[in-house]
């Protein structure tokens, strides 16, 4: 178009249209121009005015052809992205709770070591499951987070290594303590200053990264727009490729083109809005159910660092105030967390209320408190280090279990939706794809009559 | 047509933006909002304080002189009206800061759960003298850092934790007599050829922090001192092969050695390290009716078995340390 513009004589464009359809009429009124009438030398006006109406309408059909094309090609892309994004997103999420579940189990170790060693000499045998399995669990899931590690292969495998030497620790601790040695103690305290110092701040780091990484996942399913943007202008190019078809041949119709736009709205109708719908329905599963899921594990997990503070505190027997004061700190975060979900009523309240079962166990912490206060050490490691119905640690013990519960339960929903949602995405992906293609192809053929016309 | 296609784009820009601000509403948002965390910071627990004196030493006449007891020691019924032993007993407990991890002088047992040892059979014969019964201990934890922490604060009533009598703690507390007389000494690991600090030139030695022994380690500063929170530490960083050697009192690295037979004290003596019962600076009564305790329990024999009970590894008894008073409030 470039070309016969700065050939011929300056002219405005608007005026160009107009003599355009001034002159094809005129020349040839009905009949299509002589085909090789471009390579006679004729006015260099007269052929650029001929050779624009052919380009014209092949430029017409080209966009129309084009429009479609993209349609189906972005459309298709951009649907399939977004559904790979949330198949990501619904990986990153459950890797997001797996951290979670490695903090807490390395918490659940650590607390059931410290509880055991309050029992003196030789621990009970039920503690020491407890802590075995708890371990087990750790190391099968940092084998889980080290399959899918990113940017955080490095802290994984130094948690890994840290796992190892916990265990060495504690089991010094042990040794020493069945032969009556003091030095058990400071095995045990290496063994806690390790999982506090080291672990708990790597892990904190880990689940930084998968939770970004997650909500970079989340934030894909705003392809959804991308969709949406493409249907809305190739649909706006059709239409425009129709109005100025119907001013040059003034026919009102052209069937191809309007056979292409009615597939592009089937596209809209079908792909865009079942891409929109995946997206809302990712972003609204990540609002309902991930946060409020997530909010419930760090409960859980705060709940699990105060149940080891508890024993702390009674080891350094009156002088572990620092360790109660981050205990009231922990669990009144947890309860806070808890409370908000349960307001906000994103708590599956299936089975008891977690904060009554959190409050349960505060009460018995609380007499816990009260005996070791009012002197009496030996009570209260007693009533701690109880397994009986009604005892702290069956208190902790319930309220532990309902969390696992609801983790598990809202871990599912999570990945059920999104794993939903993806394929929402992708049966969009193929609809714009074959809606694109068959618009691309009719909008060609049924301006295929115009193109011989102006040839 | 062209009526048809602005409605078309009117329409899909409402569209657009209603898509736009519905997904921007929920589909926004970093990893730390998803946890609803962004500005929280996990709390550590507090350190342990490490009031590592090491600013110029006080001096004073001597150190070891405390109050002399007055008149004979009050029965347990008899106590003067007014008086901190009259509260104690008022109160029922005797709150004492302790260890729980140096074998022979204050460790737990772990098969019994009971903190025994030279340091707590000293403070039963305290108990004894104020309620008639030497179980009314109520144990302090502590690390050898926070001893005078707790006395300042009047969290305790007493310390008795390898409680080296200084000038410097007596500016903020008060000691009761010498009732042990113990000496710095090296403990390193069997084989080893050195035979005191000055044998150990570029190596590890770890001390505890806040006590007398970390600051004599300072001394020679071709070794490398570790300071660890307690003295087990070091015993755990000695078997991790942290460190090659750890310096304490003698009546410490003797529990260490019953404890690890890789592990051997070696060497004279390089420090006299007088210990005394840590009182509140105020309770100068208390300090004279401990000293009582302590006249009593030496001229009876009760002290030299409390010592064959415990440190009999140090060698026979030796002469209980001759009380020095003198010291006004």
């Amino acid at each position: 178009m470039s070309t016969p513009a700065t050939a011929t004589p300056p002219a405005p464009a608007a005026p160009g249209v107009q003599r355009v359809q001034a002159v094809v009429p005129a020349t040839a009124p009905g009949q299509p121009p002589q085909p090789r009438s471009g390579q006679d030398p004729q006015p260099v006006s007269g052929r650029s005015i001929r050779g624009t109406s052919a380009e014209r309408v092949l430029l017409i059909s080209l966009a129309s052809v084009l429009a479609s094309l993209l349609v189906a090609i972005v459309g298709f892309v951009s649907a399939q992205n977004q559904a790979a994004g949330m198949e990501r997103a619904a990986t990153s999420s459950d890797r997001v709770l797996t951290v979670m579940a490695v903090r807490s189990a390395i918490l659940e170790a650590d607390g059931a070591a410290t509880n055991a060693f309050l029992v003196g000499g030789l621990e009970p045998q039920d503690r020491r499951m407890v802590y075995d399995e708890a371990v087990a669990e750790a190391a099968r899931l940092l084998a889980q987070l080290a399959g899918g590690a990113t940017s955080d292969a490095d802290l994984i495998a130094e948690l890994n290594a840290d796992l190892t030497t916990y265990t060495s620790l504690v089991e010094a601790a042990r040794v020493n303590n069945r032969q009556g040695f003091p030095v058990g103690v400071a095995y045990l305290e290496q063994a806690s200053a390790l999982v506090r110092d080291e672990m708990l701040p790597d892990l904190d780091a880990v689940l930084r990264i998968a939770a970004d990484d997650a909500a970079a996942d989340f934030g894909t399913t705003r392809l959804a727009l991308v969709v949406i943007g493409a249907l809305l202008a190739g649909l706006a190019v059709l239409v425009v490729c129709q109005v100025m078809l119907a001013r040059m041949t003034h026919r009102r119709l052209n069937p191809g083109l309007a056979l292409a736009t009615v597939l592009l709205v089937v596209a809209f109708l079908a792909g865009g809005l079942a891409s929109e719908s995946a997206a809302s329905s990712a972003a609204q599963v990540r609002t309902d159910t991930y946060r409020p899921t997530l909010a419930v594990a760090q409960a859980g997990v705060m709940a699990a660092e105060a149940r080891t503070l508890e024993s702390l505190t009674l080891i350094k027997r009156g002088s572990g105030q620092a360790y109660e004061e981050e205990f009231v700190e922990l669990t009144q975060a947890a309860m806070a967390l808890l409370e908000e979900q349960e307001q906000a009523g994103a708590v599956a309240t299936a089975g008891p209320d977690l904060t009554d079962l959190l409050s349960v166990w505060l009460e018995r912490h609380a007499e816990i408190r009260a005996l070791d206060d009012g002197g009496d050490w030996e009570d209260a490691v007693e009533l701690a280090i109880t397994d009986d119905e009604g005892g702290p640690s069956a208190a902790y013990a319930a309220f532990a279990e309902a969390t696992q519960t609801e983790i598990e339960e809202g871990s599912a929903e999570v990945t059920e939706t999104l794993r939903g949602a993806a394929s929402g995405a992708r049966w969009a992906a193929w609809a714009l794809a074959v809606c694109g293609v068959l618009a691309a192809f009719a909008g060609w053929r049924g301006t295929a009559a115009r193109r011989e016309e102006y040839r | 047509m062209s009526r048809v296609a602005r409605r078309t784009r009117i329409g899909g820009a409402i569209a657009v933006l209603a898509l736009v601000a519905g997904l921007a509403a929920c589909s926004t948002g970093s990893g730390a909002d998803d946890l609803g965390i962004a500005d929280e910071v996990t709390t550590e627990p507090t350190e342990e304080p490490t009031s590592g004196a090491t600013t110029t030493p006080a001096t004073c006449d001597d150190p070891v002189a405390s109050y002399a007891p007055e008149g004979e020691l009050p029965a347990p019924d008899a106590l003067p009206s007014g008086s901190t032993m009259a509260e104690i007993r008022e109160r029922g407990t005797l709150r004492v800061g302790v260890s729980a991890d140096t074998l022979l002088m204050s460790a737990r047992n772990p098969f019994t759960g009971q903190i025994e040892g030279f340091d707590i059979d000293i403070l039963r014969e305290v108990s004894r003298a104020i309620f008639g019964n030497p179980d009314r201990l109520q144990f302090v934890v502590i690390t050898s850092g926070q001893r005078l922490e707790v006395l300042e604060t009047g969290q305790v009533d007493l310390v008795a934790r390898t409680f080296t009598i200084t000038c410097q703690r007596w500016e903020s507390i008060a000691f009761s007599a010498e009732y042990y007389h113990a000496g710095q000494r090296v403990l390193v690991a069997e084989g080893s050829p050195a035979q005191g600090l000055e044998d150990l030139a570029g190596q590890r030695v770890c001390a505890p922090s806040g006590t007398t022994t970390l600051t004599r380690l300072e001394e020679y500063p071709e070794v490398e001192a570790v300071a660890a929170p307690t003295h087990s530490q070091c015993l755990a960083l000695f078997q991790q092969g942290r460190v090659d050697a750890i310096t304490g009192d003698d009546t410490i690295l003797a529990g260490f050695a019953e404890q690890d037979p890789y592990a051997v004290v070696v060497g004279e003596a390089i420090s006299d390290e007088p210990y005394g019962i840590g009182v509140p600076a105020e309770n100068v009564d208390m300090v004279r009716f401990v000293n009582g305790v302590l006249e009593r329990i030496v001229a009876d024999g009760t002290w030299t078995q409390i010592y064959d009970r415990w440190l009999s590894v140090l060698g026979p008894a030796p002469e209980p340390p001759t009380p020095v008073y003198g010291r006004t409030p």
